[in-house]
């Protein structure tokens, strides 16, 4: 069972405190982009064995929304921040490359050929 | 035969004796003992039947690790199946009855399985109820129903009590052993919230029954200081009979408290803690030779537990069979208590270290460079063939006795470092799976969530398993480490991997060669296995049922793995290990639901005009936990009427509904 900081209230909540939400930081496609866009935006998730970034909700606390940086191997939790940020300080990036040297962030979906991959 | 001493056994009380049954017989124990000290005490050296084969079965250990000792525990509502009597307290009036036979344990028809073994490989049910489809329903499915599962399920609901925990603490020790122990003392002295948990109902773990020296005095001396010193502390909380049962992400961990006299039963520990510490010991390997799962072949360490703690001889004459020195210990044990030791069969050339000369000084025989070739008897033991371990088995001389105790060395129990996802790495002078520090199971913020300590970080020795013990605890509180704890054991000599005796078997001794009492996985089975293509331990593991009874292979999985390894002609640790899973032993269903059964296991909600609704009638329609009234009942009416009257109602003048839900319409 998770601990994640809240960044609005400070709590350390446990996981029955909060409702998860999926990949952080997806770029949000409308009516007006393509098939091929809206597929991505929908259903194409990185999905990483490592750092990844996520929302989450402090539901039973403050109710606001959030964002984590959670390695999903291990749950070594690199930092918090609210969920109005477009992306990640470059502090928390630097705190991951620093623990997982060669990381890089990539926002956003993965390409469809990606999902091809062995 | 089995029985007990005149003298000798700590944990009983002689002045308290009690009764119980087992299967319908009336025996006798004292306040102290476990189910099977006391069946042991009493000559019932058979208390059940294997799985497949039906073959007799009789007590191989004294503890959690137990595969054999499996009772139908209680009664009626109380009725509990698959309790260990290793580690079930003898109480007054207790009823047990053996599981996994018919009609009775003395004669069983099922044991007719054992006569057609070599017809019941690996594999067996896959191969063989494949096909024609239809015989599935009709003939097979039936057939193996009547034939699986072990122990009966309880009639009607469970009338006990059971509660939860929630506890937050910064250092979690999980064994109450001399290391655990040394870790509170560490870690206690920081200041910090300690939490030492013990699953056994003593403390000191083994210590006491293998009486090393710690700061000068006699490990059960020390063991009783240093319970005091700790009681005194007050951030330090200790709990017996409380087995650290999993431990998950972020420090959260369950433990299970088993309590007597009135109010709940058992007790639920949902504790989240900063560090934790698992010292929670190792457990003895058996060895793989033929006849060995027949009743009165026992491990080494359980034998001189059932003499030290409980005062129960397991035989008259115990050979020992080992390749290390800690057996030694049993055997001097035994000739202590006065018994005797034909025999110390040791698979090493050479034997040389204190405790075997201490054996050779009193005069105890001791056969270097040998194996057991077979055992003799069927319900129980009658006498060992004895050969040379690099041989095929040719027997060289037989040797009458009633008991025999193996050890074919120590795993450590890395459950608790493992259920999280901590490494191992394998350390190959000594034969064993250690925690691998460079990948541990990790908190939050990335540190080390476990730390090992003691005989489940693989130290065996004492002098070490306190170093490890302090520095662990000092290490979990953020604290300095202890001063040096001085102790002094026996000094050993090195350990010989032996898996198989003898080396060369043939194949008509592997059959005989148990690997995993409890649901009859042999040394032909693996090798079986692995001709057939399988080579991942985990498909091999489900394609013998190898280490999936309810021990989970506590005694059975490196074995496994070494023979695999040998089949396929790769090292141990290439074959892999197999993925630890809490719970480390059962949990009752009850102590995982704790209170929210019955009616508080999904509470109704009831909305402000819940009695208007219930004053005027109403019958209930649940939505989700609230309840929304259906229709208001009139005396005289049915549901129907009500409902007719309502809908005529709605027709002829006018109606009301509120469609959202009643929580709302409130
Ligand atoms: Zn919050």
């Amino acid at each position: 069972m998770l601990i994640l900081t809240c960044p609005h209230c400070g709590v350390q909540a446990d996981e029955t405190e909060l409702s998860p939400g999926g990949e952080a930081h997806l770029k949000r496609f409308g009516p007006e982009s393509s098939d091929d866009e809206f597929l991505g935006y929908l259903f194409h998730r990185q999905n990483p064995k490592g750092p990844h970034f996520e929302r989450w909700r402090h539901s039973f606390g403050c109710g606001k929304w959030f964002l984590a940086a959670r390695d999903t191997a291990n749950n070594q939790v690199f930092g918090t921040y609210p969920a109005t940020l477009a992306e990640p300080s470059d502090r928390l990036r630097e705190r991951i490359s620093a623990a997982r040297p060669g990381w890089g962030f990539e926002p956003g979906a993965p390409s469809p050929d990606a999902e091809v991959a062995p | 035969m089995s029985t007990r001493l005149s003298r000798g056994g700590r944990l009983i009380d002689r002045s308290r004796p009690l009764r119980f049954t087992f299967d319908g017989h009336h025996y006798r124990g004292f306040a102290g003992d476990t189910l099977a000290s006391a069946l042991l005490a009493n000559g019932q050296t058979v208390v059940g039947r294997s799985f497949k084969y039906h073959r007799p079965r009789g007590l191989v250990a004294s503890g959690q690790e137990e595969p054999n000792g499996l009772v139908n525990l209680g009664a009626g509502h109380r009725m509990e199946p698959n309790q260990r009597a290793t580690v079930t307290p003898l109480t007054e009036g207790l009823t047990a009855l053996s599981q996994n036979r018919w009609p009775n344990l003395d004669l069983d028809v099922g044991a007719v399985n054992s006569a057609f073994g070599r017809f019941l490989p690996a594999g067996f049910y896959y191969k063989t109820f494949m096909w024609p489809r239809a015989a599935w329903k009709h003939v097979y499915e039936p057939f193996i129903r009547r034939s699986a599962g072990l122990g009966r399920v309880p009639e009607g609901r469970d009338p006990d009590l059971y509660e939860h925990f929630n506890v937050h603490v910064d250092v979690l020790i999980a064994g109450g052993g001399i290391a655990g122990l040394a870790a509170a003392l560490a870690a206690g002295r920081s200041g910090q919230r300690v939490l030492l948990l013990e699953q056994n109902g003593w403390w000191g773990g083994r210590a006491a029954v293998d009486g090393p020296e710690i700061d000068g005095t006699p490990a059960a001396y020390w063991i009783e200081q240093a319970v005091k010193a700790l009681e005194a502390l007050p951030n330090v909380r200790l709990r017996l009979n409380t087995q650290v049962s999993g431990v998950y992400d972020h420090g959260y961990v369950l433990a299970c408290e088993q309590l007597d006299g009135v109010g709940p039963r058992q007790r639920l520990w949902r504790i989240r803690a900063g560090k934790i510490v698992s010292a929670i010991g190792a457990i003895e390997r058996p060895l793989a030779f033929a006849g060995n799962d027949v009743p009165g072949v026992m491990l080494a360490s359980a034998v001189r537990d059932y003499l030290a703690n409980w005062g129960v001889s397991v035989g008259d004459r115990v050979v020992v069979v080992t390749n290390n020195d800690d057996a030694y210990r049993t055997a001097l044990a035994v000739h202590r208590a006065g018994l005797l030791v034909p025999v110390i069969v040791d698979a090493r050339p050479r034997p040389d270290g204190e405790l075997v000369r201490m054996a050779r000084d009193l005069g105890i025989r001791i056969e270097a460079g040998r194996g057991i070739a077979k055992v003799k008897g069927r319900r129980g033991v009658t006498g060992v063939t004895l050969c040379a371990l690099v041989g095929e088995g040719a027997g060289i001389e037989d040797i009458a006795c009633d008991a025999v105790a193996m050890s074919g060395g120590w795993t450590p129990s890395v459950h608790l470092w493992s259920h999280a996802g901590g490494a191992l790495a394998w350390d190959d002078d000594r034969a064993m799976f250690l925690p691998n520090p460079e990948r541990p199971p990790r908190q939050h913020d990335g540190s080390a969530m476990v730390i090992p300590a003691g005989g489940s970080a693989g130290e065996l020795r004492t002098a070490g398993v306190l170093a490890s013990g302090l520095s662990a605890g000092a290490q979990a509180a953020g604290g300095e480490a202890e001063p040096h704890i001085a102790a002094r054991d026996a000094e050993e000599g090195p350990f010989l991997p032996v898996w198989v005796m003898p080396q060369g078997a043939k194949t008509s001794l592997k059959r005989k060669m148990w690997l995993d009492f409890q649901n009859d996985v042999k040394v032909s089975d693996v090798e079986l296995a692995a001709r057939e293509g399988f080579q991942s331990v985990e498909h091999v593991k489900r394609y013998t049922t190898l280490g999936m009874a309810t021990d989970q292979g506590k005694t059975s999985n490196l074995n496994g793995l070494a023979v695999l390894g040998q089949t396929l002609h790769v090292p141990i640790p290439a074959v892999g290990t197999t993925t630890f899973r809490p719970p480390y032993t059962p949990l009752t269903m009850g102590t995982i639901a704790g209170v929210a059964k019955g009616p508080l296991f999904q509470p109704i909600r009831k909305t402000a005009i819940h009695q208007w609704h219930e004053r005027h009638g109403a019958t209930w329609e649940p939505v989700g936990l609230w309840r929304r009234p259906f229709a208001y009942i009139r005396p005289g009416e049915h549901v129907e009427n009500a409902v007719n009257r309502e809908v005529l109602a709605v027709r002829n003048s006018v109606g009301c509904w509120m469609p959202r839900r009643s929580a709302r319409s409130s």
